[in-house]
């Protein structure tokens, strides 16, 4: 499903070229749960942002579903990570104006779906994460594991393929990570791909696959 | 678009002083457009209607230069039955001291026939006008205006009184109503009038003689002033030589056609400054535009991420700055519409009436709605242009 072929992504800070990916080469299957660790600083984020489609690579080439991402535009860009990607971060990144519910059915409306379909959605996926009794409350209103569902909800409201979570548990205790991570497997089990980037090893080791990276270098490690 | 419009309502709502603050740029614009436009357009038709209620339909000729063929009563007689003219009406001026008993006065005569009354709508209140008969009698008659009654003679039923003009006796036969719009009351307001027969005038006045040097046409009512004055320049030409230097037909167009471009152009002047300070208030707008894309980076990073495209984004921004423009635009339609009714009432001494012209507010709606587009454009289209990945990571 995701294939990264020898990317390599420098930013130049001063005089001096930070290599954040060097030449990485990477391959998750669909249905797979994949961690992806390595410490802050490592390059995972760079990582993430070129298999979530949010940012290019300077080299090498990314398909995702066999299509290659360097040769989309940015509508088309767009377009994959609302089908195609739910995106979980670290800070939740909710919209925090919006309820619960309406953060949940923000993807839904830049697919131009019918208001009745995207409701049923939206209570769909609250179910799933357990908010009912939260759907109204704004951001603010809710504890941090309260907030990771909302952001959960709204990563699979779309029905994507794939799940790319940055982080997840990061601002949370680790009861409340455990619970997050619950949610995680039971859309593993349902089939969904799940890569998880994390600098904790203990979540890394909840994946199938663990992939390491360090100053930019990928390595794949069984566990 | 619905989408667009109800995040771009929810985000105004969501800070309601700063998005009324911002309108507040807009609201007096428009006030100011609309206002001073609309006290313009009251002030030209109060002018209009002041000038063709001097009478637009009829025609003032004087006579410069007679070439020795001057014009007599019976010319003018024939002329009127010529096709294309209606009545003319002869006038000639003279001052003179009028007495009633012990008091007395200075008066404008006019030496004049009785067409004048149907020509200059003269409305009479008591007795009657000049007659024809009085004018060929050569009678010492007199219709005098209301105020010359009241001031002179002291009370207003005053035909059959009789007056001096002059050391000469009148006999008063007709009191006129007052008139506000006729070219005496308007350019001569003060002065008391009295109306008598041409051919008496003659006899009175050292400096009028039977020579006729200024007369007033009409048009037939079922002709034209343009044909008219084609008719009557036609046979003063055939009289004077075809000179058209010694004579001169004016109709009140001329002053029809100066009134309204000293108002087209105040108008145009009180737009354009209207129309700066709404420019003004579209860089508010811009500024504050500005500012929420900036505060907004991260919700526009997240919009990104989970899919919104380029063109949304841009949408949503420019309807927003779009929206506020034309709350703004409304909220002071809705002012403007009062402030008239306001001004109608406290200038009602002026008799003019301020109205909401539908004109006006077109232009106001729709120079609102550019200025969103305008002004709205750059701060929309930097928020599109965003990396989502900067756009997310922005302020931490």
């Amino acid at each position: 499903m995701i294939k990264l072929n020898n990317i390599s992504k420098v930013y130049n800070v001063g005089d001096e070229a930070v290599w954040a990916l060097d030449h990485a080469t990477m391959h998750i299957s669909a249905g797979e749960f994949v961690s992806i660790v390595g410490p802050s600083g490592s390059g995972k984020s760079t990582l993430m942002n070129i298999v979530g489609c949010l940012d290019a690579a300077d080299e090498g080439d990314y398909r995702l579903d066999d299509i290659l991402i360097e040769d989309y535009s940015e509508l088309e860009l767009a377009r994959i990570r609302n089908v195609k990607i739910g995106f979980v971060f670290q800070n939740f990144n909710l919209i925090q104006k919006l309820t619960a519910e309406e953060n949940i059915e923000l993807p839904l409306i830049y697919q131009d779906l019918k208001k009745s379909e995207r409701k049923e959605r939206v209570a769909l996926a609250i179910e799933k994460v357990g908010l009912e009794k939260r759907a109204k409350h704004l951001p603010t209103e809710l504890s941090g594991g309260q907030q990771q569902r909302v952001a959960i909800a709204r990563a699979i409201v779309t029905q994507p393929p794939l799940i790319l979570a940055d982080e997840p548990t990061g601002n949370l205790d680790s009861k409340t990570g455990g619970e997050i991570m619950d949610i995680f497997h039971e859309l593993h089990d349902n089939g969904n791909t799940i890569v998880l980037i994390t600098h904790d090893n203990e979540v890394a080791r909840q994946a199938a696959k663990s992939i390491n990276i360090l100053d930019g270098k990928v390595s794949e490690v069984a566990l | 678009m619905i989408q667009s419009m109800k995040m771009a309502f929810k985000s105004i709502a969501a800070n309601k002083l700063r998005s009324f603050l911002t309108m507040l740029g807009i609201i007096i614009g428009v006030m100011a457009l609309v206002v001073l436009v609309s006290i313009a357009n009251g002030a030209t038709s109060s002018v209009n209607d002041t000038i063709s209620g001097l009478g637009s339909n009829l025609l003032t000729v004087t006579i410069s230069d007679d070439k020795g063929e001057p014009l007599r009563l019976a010319t003018l007689e024939d002329w009127e039955q010529e096709s294309g003219v209606g009545q003319i009406a002869p006038y000639a001026q003279a001052s003179v001291t009028g007495k009633y008993g012990a008091t007395s006065d200075s008066l404008e005569i006019y030496g004049t026939t009785a067409e004048y009354a149907d020509i200059q709508e003269l409305e009479i209140e008591l007795g009657r006008f000049l007659k024809t008969t009085d004018v060929d009698n050569n009678s010492y008659i007199c219709v005098i205006s209301k105020a010359a009654a009241t001031e002179l003679v002291g009370y207003e039923d005053c035909v059959g009184e009789v007056i001096s003009l002059d050391g000469l006796k009148f006999t008063i036969v007709g009191v006129l109503e007052d008139d506000d719009t006729s070219l005496t009351s308007v350019f001569n307001s003060s002065s008391l009038v009295a109306y008598i027969p041409y051919t008496t005038l003659m006899r009175v006045s050292a400096d009028v003689s039977s020579s006729i040097t200024s007369f007033y046409v009409s048009a037939p009512k079922d002709g034209t002033m343009a044909n008219t004055e084609t008719a009557v320049t036609a046979l003063l030409m055939d009289r004077f030589e075809d000179d058209d230097d010694a004579f001169e037909v004016s109709s009140q167009d001329v002053l029809e056609d100066t009134a309204s471009s000293v108002t087209s152009v105040l108008e145009l002047l009180l737009g354009g400054i209207a129309g700066i300070s709404l420019i003004v208030g579209g860089i508010g707008i811009m500024n504050i535009m500005l500012v929420t894309v900036t505060e907004r980076t991260r919700e526009i990073g997240i919009r990104k991420a989970v899919g919104a495209g380029r063109r949304v984004i841009l949408r949503q921004f420019l309807v927003e700055a779009i929206m506020i423009c034309m709350m703004g635009c409304i909220l002071g339609i809705a002012l403007s519409w009062i402030m008239l009714q306001l001004i109608t009432v406290v200038a009602s001494s002026l008799a003019i009436s301020f109205y909401l012209d539908g004109s006006v507010v077109l232009i106001a709606v729709a120079f609102c709605f550019a200025i969103g587009i305008i002004f709205g454009l750059y701060p929309a289209n930097k928020a599109a242009k965003m990396k989502p990945i900067d756009a997310l990571h922005y302020g931490g």
